[in-house]
């Protein structure tokens, strides 16, 4: 169908764009009105590795019908198509390069967004205004200011909408923070969130021919992302540690768990920390109540965690601190507890921190209630807002402080001004 | 990032070959030293010249997150460049200054298509108020082909001048104008409660929802509407989840969750008694968000409500937000047994909810229930909450002659029973017919002895059971169960029934005696294996013996030469393949020379030559050389002879000269380090010992590695680890490389030390995971700690061995055939400690290439 006609409205030369709220009113589809009998009609947005991953957790769901993926590599789509297929046992599902023909389809009730980091705001914020429910990978955005949007903007359309971090929804996480929140540790005073170290990189990869645009489509890669040449090695995974397309100088990679799952310890989802002060070997930031929250830079994914938490815990491990015990967990599911709480001993609880099977569950039942997820827009955008802040002390080299309420930073233009970048034309966050 | 500069190529945006420019380059022009003003200004430099593409593009950055007003022109300049132009207003929205938006709005009059497109948005984000007229000129033209943009960047703005405008266009504009206008209204109003004037920007919302516009939007402005209003709001709420529109009615149950409240929690219990279905289930999950005292109690009638949908939500929500107060809802769920699902639900919500009272509500419901199915699911119910004082209740369930109950019943009590229970459940392994029955019974006997240091009297009681009866299945079962609690006192009554008169009693007593936790009844079953009076006594007696001595050599429960002692006796009684096979077997567990005499005449046998061979291949290495020459005899017959080519080879590889000697070379001269390096802060010798680590903290892992590689060797060295604090902690690497970053790690095989670990073998910075692991027993048991103690290191192409003091650890074979088998050998302290490690006596033994 011609997008032009199909959205009612002429487009001149300079191809501006058309937002999908603009249709008639009998396309409508369900807008997630979903009964619980129903299947939920599922579409993807850029699903690579990850996406896929978080796909193969969602299929076997049996109320939720995957039916279209999107993605301007055909590579991608066709890898995303021959999963499906083999799934359903049939050739039905259908490969869109163009985000706005998937979004304009009536029977779409929800998209799973797991782009480059780039591009998962305004995606999410996109397939919103579309009327679709989002389950977005994280980081959710590039910026403070992309966050802000986006959560605005899913408040803005009654959205349903779960943040990727699903170590809320994996059983040895909850339990530790179970222990925190219900003052097992005592009283809280430090909260330990694992990042990678800190890097961010200006620099631009070599220029190569663009390939032809049902190869990949380097614009529509690019969106509201700053142009520059293109490099094959951006478009598969390479894009990560650049300023322009990954959040934060990869700090959010593991931040935007660890940190979040310390806020949820610290019965802090509605706030963030003041303070934000960088060391060598972490960022230091401090609650109004008094609380720390230690992000550790952790030299490599794998391998000696000594002395910051235990090997055997695996990756993205946290650790909560009271003063009257601690606990410390990570992916590879063990709980590990000060002597003095040996009580609480469980013995191996998680499976693996990198399942999203629950907290695709949770979504998928929200859909349907309409309740919020567990790691709904308000929670996901203080969790990150956090971790950008922290960044930004290490990125600046000072002290930050920032209010909470306002979400800005006090006396501190720089810091400030780096909330927010520019959106490449034609593509907008005033949505 | 590199810091290499190369010239560019070509100008052509588009195909240039653009090689990497670093960020360094940019240094030649703006440093962090300068101020702000010298960084604006060099940047502005940047711009106006010919720089490459890349260095104005991060020069707009920069002066987005920096730069000051005097950029603006240079900027400015920018916004017409198809590719510059997004970096250019990067660079002016970051500027606070009216000159900023000034710019923008002169480059609106100027440019078309996207790059307008683009200036619009950024004048939407600076909220330039002086944009509005040119903005709804472009709104209005439909030429202009940016009126979407245009609309919206006048709801960023939202002066009261825009707000009349659009409100203007909802009412007459076109309709595409007016959909621009009411998605531009829905940000005004946010924009004018963020002002804190929530009267006008209700008024918007509800100017939208009258409009003539696309339904999600008017959706949107009606939970706008309903949350602006607060309390006011619930009325319009509740209005709204009675729509025929769907989308309406998610506004609606969106916004319950922003404005909870009594008011609207009363009124949500009161839609609940007449909502349509579809609307029904939604409800009640809100509840979960709004509720009161009133909600639990629409919740609790929702749990007998006729649609399953409808029963399984109240029951979940409940669970929720519901306390002990609700077990009774919980219990009747479970015992409607309605579906699974709200079985499994009631059941785990049962299950969180502490407290005796909650004890006694699931006692009572079990009791009165006539379905056995329910009846089973509560019994597991008290078994998982680990109930005390259910055992009277749980034992008459356990008499109930529907089999199922009393098997659950007994279950439970298995964890649930102790002592007092004991007589009872004696009464009911007795009483029981039929035969899993008195098995769950006999269990559960076992576990009523085992509880709370009960082992003795309740080993005795059983005892006596066993000394009253006739019964051969109530032997069968008293035996097994004195075996598992390895009850001493009853081993006599239990070797007597050895000659009990009927047979099946005497075998079920021989099978079960393999499992009995010390060699004592060896010498009786060894006698059995000569004078039994069938064949069946015979081979039973001679497996269980064979098994017991096979467990005391991997246990080293009694010394080396009596445990061959008993397998010496045994052997002329192992006829067929099989029993040969298991004594082989048992022999190739002691290891010793003695072992190793008796298995080699069975290398004759070609029944179980092969067997034979592999004991006699994996003892070898154990072996001291003292009986070399008919081990090296029984090697070379295994080489020329056995069909099996991997244990032919290996044979090989065990003999030869090298087999015969010993060149140990000394690693370490007592006085130097010479031959090692590490860091000289953490590694030293000190009384001709070599030392690492210190008492005051070890902040990470410190190595001491050889200077030359070894493959395929024995290291012996005698080390002591002495700590205080921390992870106490050190290890021999072998194979190993060092790491680069960090540099002063490593990388591959090593035999640690300390902390519970001595005598492993762990995958030091490579798998990161113990490849082989002595028992905590073992390690305990050889190891000296804080003292000197003897660690031995044997690598044979892929085969690791490993002793302590003497006694063999690990015995691993390396399966990845990619890791290398040579490497370093080192000697570590671990970090996040306060300790000292020592060694001495470092010796190597070089052995050939295979």
């Amino acid at each position: 169908m011609n997008r032009r006609t199909f959205l009612g409205q002429t487009l001149a030369a300079g191809g501006a764009l058309a937002l999908p709220w603009i249709r008639p009113a009998r396309a409508l589809g369900r807008d997630g009105a979903v009964a619980p009998s129903e299947k939920i009609v599922l579409g993807g947005i850029g699903l690579g590795p990850r996406g896929q991953y978080d796909l193969s957790m969602m299929l076997p769901e049996k109320d939720v019908h995957f039916v279209a993926v999107c993605d301007v590599q055909r590579r991608r789509r066709e890898q995303v198509k021959r999963m499906v297929d083999a799934h359903y046992g049939n050739t039905d599902c259908v490969m869109y390069r163009d985000m706005f023909e998937l979004l304009a389809r009536p029977d779409i009730d929800a998209v799973l967004i797991a782009t480059g980091d780039h591009w998962h705001a305004l995606a999410a914020l996109l397939a919103a205004q579309a009327g679709k429910d989002v389950y977005s990978e994280k980081p959710c955005g590039l910026t403070i200011h992309e966050i802000q949007s986006l959560a605005d903007g899913l408040q803005r359309y009654g959205r349903v909408f779960q943040a990727g971090t699903q170590r809320r929804s994996i059983s040895n996480f909850q339990y530790a923070v179970h222990l925190a929140q219900r003052g097992s540790l005592g009283r809280l005073h430090t909260l330990h969130a694992s990042v990678y170290v800190p890097a961010k990189s200006y620099a631009w990869l070599p220029a190569e021919p663009e390939p032809p645009r049902d190869q990949c489509d380097w614009d529509r890669w690019l969106g509201p992302a700053p142009w520059r040449p293109y490099n094959s090695r951006y478009v598969s995974g390479g894009w990560r540690g650049h300023h322009d397309f990954e959040a934060g100088g990869n700090f959010l990679d593991w931040g935007a768990h660890t940190v979040d799952l310390c806020q949820w310890a610290n019965q802090a989802d509605h706030t963030m920390p003041l303070e934000y002060e960088a060391t060598p070997t972490a960022v230091v930031a401090k609650y109004a109540n008094g609380v720390k929250l230690i992000c550790d830079f952790l030299p490599t994914a794998f391998g000696n965690r000594d002395p910051q938490y235990r090997t055997s815990s695996g990756t993205c491990p946290v650790r909560f601190e009271g003063d009257e015990g601690w606990v410390e967990t990570g992916d590879n599911g063990k709980i590990v507890l000060s002597d003095n709480l040996a009580k609480f001993q469980t013995g191996q609880l998680g499976g693996t921190g990198l399942s999203s099977a629950g907290h695709g569950r949770n979504f998928f039942d929200c859909v349907k209630s309409r309740a919020w997820p567990v790691c709904n827009p308000g929670v996901m955008r203080r969790a990150h807002i956090a971790c950008f802040a922290a960044q930004l002390a290490w990125q600046l080299g000072r002290k930050l402080t920032l209010d909470p309420v306002k979400e800005e930073f006090v006396g501190d233009e720089e810091a400030n001004r780096m909330r927010r970048r520019a959106t490449r034309e034609p593509w907008s966050f005033n949505l | 990032m590199s810091a290499a500069v190369n010239p560019l190529k070509l100008m052509r945006r588009r195909f240039v070959l653009l090689t990497v420019m670093a960020a360094g380059l940019l240094a030649a022009h703006a440093t962090a030293a300068d101020s702000p003003g010298e960084k604006t200004r060099k940047l502005i430099e940047v711009l106006q010249s010919n720089s490459p593409f890349y260095d104005k593009a991060r020069a707009c950055q920069q002066l987005g997150e920096c730069g000051q007003r005097e950029a603006v022109p240079a900027l400015a300049a920018l916004l017409a460049d198809e590719h510059l132009s997004a970096y250019a207003r990067s660079g002016l929205e970051g500027i606070p200054d009216p000159s900023a938006a000034e710019a923008l709005r002169a480059a609106a009059a100027a440019l078309h298509g996207n790059l307008l497109a683009g200036v619009i948005d950024s004048l939407g984000v600076l909220r330039d108020a002086q944009a509005v007229g040119l903005l709804r000129k472009l709104a209005e033209d439909p030429a202009a082909g940016v009126s979407q943009a245009a609309w919206l960047a006048l709801g960023r703005i939202a002066t009261d001048e825009s707000v009349r405008i659009l409100q203007q266009t909802l009412a007459q504009g076109a309709a595409t104008n007016r959909a621009g206008a009411a998605a531009a209204c829905l940000l005004a109003a946010e924009q004018q409660l963020a002002e804190g004037r929530a009267g006008p920007a209700t008024a918007l919302y509800d100017a939208v929802r009258q409009a003539d516009v696309p339904p999600v939007l008017r959706a949107g402005a009606t939970r706008g509407a309903i949350v602006t209003r607060k309390i006011e709001g619930v009325r319009l709420l509740i209005e709204q989840l009675r729509s025929k529109d769907r989308l309406l009615r998610n506004a609606a149950l969106f916004a319950i969750r922003e404005i909870p409240s009594d008011t609207l929690a009363n009124a949500l219990n009161a839609e609940l008694s007449c909502a349509v279905p579809e609307l029904q289930f939604q409800l009640l999950a809100a509840l979960a968000d709004c509720h009161n005292a009133q909600s639990l109690q629409v919740l609790q009638a929702k749990t007998a409500s006729d649609d399953a949908e409808v029963r399984k939500t109240a029951l979940r929500v409940l669970g929720q937000i519901g306390g002990t107060a609700e077990a009774g809802v919980f219990l009747q769920a479970v015992a409607d047994n309605r579906s699974v699902e709200e079985s499994a639900l009631a059941m785990n919500y049962l299950g969180q909810m502490k407290g005796a009272a909650v004890d006694e509500q699931i006692v009572k419901t079990m009791v009165s229930a006539t379905d056995a199915g329910v009846r089973v699911q509560l019994i597991r119910l008290l078994e998982r909450r680990r109930t005390l004082n259910v055992t009277g209740a749980l034992l008459k369930q356990a008499a109930d002659p529907d089999a199922k109950v009393s098997v659950a019943a007994l279950r439970a009590l298995q964890f649930l029973a102790g002592p007092r229970e004991l007589s009872a459940l004696i009464g009911l392994t007795k009483a029981g017919r039929d035969e899993a029955v008195r098995e769950a019974a006999a269990q559960a006997v076992l576990g009523a002895c085992t509880r709370t240091d009960a082992t003795a009297p309740g080993g005795a009681v059983v005892l006596a059971e066993l000394q009253q009866t006739t019964d051969p299945a109530l032997k069968n079962a008293w035996i097994r169960i004195l075996v598992s609690l390895g009850y001493a006192k009853a081993l006599p009554a239990i070797l007597a029934t050895l000659h009990d008169t009927q047979e099946a009693v005497a075998v079920n007593t021989l099978a079960h005696l393999a499992r009995w936790p010390d060699p004592s009844p060896i010498d009786e079953l060894l006698s059995v294996v000569q004078t039994g009076a069938t064949p069946a006594l015979r081979q039973h007696a001679l497996r269980s013996a064979i098994q017991l001595a096979t467990t005391a050599a991997d246990a080293h429960q009694s010394p080396d030469e009596t445990v061959a002692g008993w397998f010496q006796r045994a052997s002329p009684a192992a006829q067929t393949p099989a029993e040969r096979r298991l004594l082989i077997s048992g022999l190739g567990r002691l290891q010793t020379l003695a072992s190793f005499r008796l298995v080699a005449p069975y290398l004759e046998d070609p029944d179980v030559q092969n067997e034979a061979a592999m004991a006699i291949v994996q003892m070898a290495p154990a072996l001291k050389p003292d009986d070399s020459a008919a081990l090296q005899e029984a090697l070379a017959k295994i080489a020329a002879r056995v069909k099996n080519a991997d244990i032919r080879n290996a044979a090989l590889k065990l003999t030869g000269p090298s087999a015969h000697q010993s060149q140990q070379t000394s690693l370490f001269d007592g006085r130097s380090l010479a031959g090692w390096e590490g860091n000289p802060k953490v590694w030293r010798v000190r009384d001709g010992v070599i030392v690492g680590g210190s008492l005051q903290g070890n902040p990470r892992n410190e190595f001491l590695a050889t200077a030359r590689n070894f493959t395929n060797f024995v290291l012996r060295v005698e080390y002591k680890l002495v700590g205080t604090a921390g992870f106490v902690n050190g290890g021999v690497q072998f194979r190993s490389v060092r790491v680069p970053r960090p540099p002063n790690e490593m990388s591959g095989f090593q035999a640690d030390i300390g902390a519970g670990h001595s005598g492993c073998l762990y995958d030091e910075s490579r798998r990161n995971k113990f490849l082989a692991r002595a028992t905590d027993e073992q390690i305990k048991r050889l190891e000296k700690a804080g003292d000197w103690n003897r660690y031995e290191v044997r690598c044979v192409g892929p085969r690791i061995q490993i002793r302590l003091n003497g006694a063999p650890t690990v015995d691993y074979t390396e399966t990845d055939p990619a890791l290398p088998q040579h490497g370093l050998i080192a000697l570590q302290i671990h970090g996040g400690c306060k300790a000292e490690i020592s060694f001495r006596n470092l010796t190597i033994e070089d052995l050939a290439q295979p």
